[in-house]
């Protein structure tokens, strides 16, 4: 017998690639994976920022020397500089200057004009690495100035809490994007397991059991979830660079190449959790299925 | 064109149980005991059915239109569960078969259908293959054997059409290669000579013949008394909703 190999043609897959109405489901695909990227990327922006402040604020020491009289004023905030000098070698030692401290306090007299022997506090800012509270209050009292330091530590609590804050929201926008996601594959898997009904009828007629049909819906939503995934979240990427590179964001959009390379990695794994969310659902869905249908035989 | 001869054979297909001549001490491949169907809440299509087939049998089932002949086929190849009624498949009660059990059992049954049931955008080749591709088997090792089933049925130049574009016959015969690709022990046929003309009809006939010579047991149903007088073979007939043997009156 004359075997004609060469006529064979590839194997097909078994559930056919283009079915009706299947570009709707894309769209809504592309979509949930676009606003997925941008979720994950705003939590992602969120931490950036509040790092990036806290560690301007870890940078900084606001010293404020109390005096008993304003003739003193260029005197003691003078020596406080001095003192602190050689206490943090490397900081950059700044005197807010008179005027300007009293400029400070206004909001908080009122309009009128400030008396001329108001005891205006020395201010001092400090800005360095490795500065530190209980060090700089040592050596100012060694120096007899009475002097109150703030590191602010407030408001890197409250930032942190913010940010803590932003981070949840982001994620949790995620998480609800995830389970849209699976929820649409549930539906798609269903109707396509309507429309597919009579090939199922043949698989299950020639002897295929549930997992190999189960399987076929599988790789056919993981296939969907993986291209839907890529075209989204790269487009989420890209949108994300242009916000980056035309809006003053600073460290909640794409500061440097190295921020934006560890958010697209962030964005790889989100996307194949979003192909597996797809696949998953598909496989759950249709053994669910095959299983009811062969109940109501 | 169907190119078999009485003395062709083909690769694979080696008669897999004793010749006529033995089956009587054979055991049933099927056997159904006082089976019923209702469909819903409607009367019973089935009632109190009772038949064998014996392993390496050729048996017709007829009976006028709607007289219950493919439901009893659908009971014979599990695709529908009875109301009531033993069924026993390959010495098995069907009714305490698990699903992966009952999936095996599906696969040792080719069945061919009225309506064909081609997958259309798989092409001949792609649907001959089906049940041995189902079965976990590698195209290189199914690849031959389908590729010489196709020609033995006369469609070895119509591998790479797609069902659509195949005349009834084409279609009909892509259909019976499919249900005997994977070697059935039982092999169930809807009315297959329905939906072609005599000449082909007949040349199906003796696919058959030569595959229950082969030793696969045969069930076909029809209504057509012009086949069954083609072939010396066993028939059942069913009347309202029960099962007898011989031929109608």
């Amino acid at each position: 017998m004359n075997i004609v190999t060469g006529q064979i043609p590839p194997e097909a897959p078994l559930l056919p690639g283009k079915l009706r109405n299947v570009r709707a489901l894309w769209v809504v695909l592309i979509i949930m994976a676009l606003l997925a990227g941008f979720a994950l990327l705003f939590a992602r922006g969120s931490l950036r920022l509040s790092g990036e402040w806290q560690t301007q604020l870890s940078d900084t020491l606001t010293v404020q020397v109390m005096l008993d009289d304003a003739s003193v004023w260029e005197q003691q905030t003078k020596l406080a500089r001095d003192t602190l000098g050689p206490v943090f070698p490397g900081a950059d030692i700044e005197i807010i200057s008179e005027a300007e401290a009293r400029a400070l306090i206004k909001p908080w007299l009122g309009n009128a004009a400030l008396p001329e022997n108001l005891p205006v506090p020395g201010l001092l800012n400090l800005t360095g690495q490795n500065l530190n509270v209980k060090t700089a209050q040592a050596a100012l009292d060694a120096a007899g100035l009475s002097a109150n330091i703030d590191d602010n530590s407030r408001y890197a609590d409250q930032l942190r809490g913010t940010a803590r804050r932003l981070v949840f929201i982001g994620l949790s926008t995620l998480f609800l994007i995830l389970l849209a996601g699976l929820s649409v594959n549930i539906f798609a898997t269903r109707a396509g397991m309507t429309a597919q009904k009579e090939i199922i009828r043949v698989l299950v007629q020639v002897g295929a059991s549930d997992k190999f049909i189960a399987k076929l819906f599988i790789g056919q939503a993981f296939r969907r979830g993986a291209i839907g995934a890529a075209i989204g979240l790269a487009l989420a990427a890209l949108m994300w660079l242009c916000l980056s590179i035309l809006g003053d964001w600073g460290g909640f959009g794409w500061p440097n190449f190295g921020a934006g390379a560890v958010d697209i990695l962030w964005l790889l794994g989100l996307g194949a959790v979003f192909a597996v969310i797809c696949a998953l659902a598909a496989g759950v869905t249709a053994t669910r299925q095959l299983a009811f249908e062969r109940k109501r035989l | 064109m169907v190119g078999l001869t009485s003395s062709e054979s083909v690769k694979g297909y080696r008669p897999t149980v004793p010749q006529q001549a033995q089956m009587s001490s054979l055991p049933d491949l099927v056997n159904f005991e006082r089976v019923a169907l209702r469909y819903g809440r409607g009367p019973e299509v089935l009632t109190d059915a009772t038949l064998d087939l014996p392993q390496g049998s050729f048996t017709f089932l007829t009976g006028p239109s709607g007289a219950g002949k493919s439901t009893l086929l659908k009971l014979c190849y599990l695709s529908l569960i009875p109301s009531r009624g033993l069924i026993r498949m390959f010495g098995r009660d069907s009714a305490l078969l698990s699903n992966p059990e009952r999936q095996a059992i599906k696969r040792r049954i080719g069945v061919v259908l009225q309506d064909f049931h081609l997958i259309e955008h798989l092409s001949v080749y792609e649907n001959v293959a089906l049940p041995l591709r189902v079965s976990g088997q590698s195209r290189a090792a199914y690849n031959d054997d389908v590729v010489e089933l196709l020609q033995w049925v006369g469609l070895g130049h119509r591998m790479q059409a797609y069902p659509p574009t195949l005349s009834g016959g084409e279609k009909q015969r892509c259909a019976i290669a499919r249900a005997v690709i994977a070697k059935p022990d039982l092999l169930i046929a809807d009315e297959p000579t329905g939906n072609v003309d005599p000449a082909i009809g007949r040349r199906l006939l003796r696919l058959f013949s030569e595959m229950n010579r082969m030793g696969t047991t045969i069930l076909i149903a029809t209504h057509d008394t012009h086949l069954i007088d083609e072939l010396d073979a066993r028939v059942l007939r069913i009347e309202g909703g029960r099962v007898f043997t011989g031929k109608p009156q």
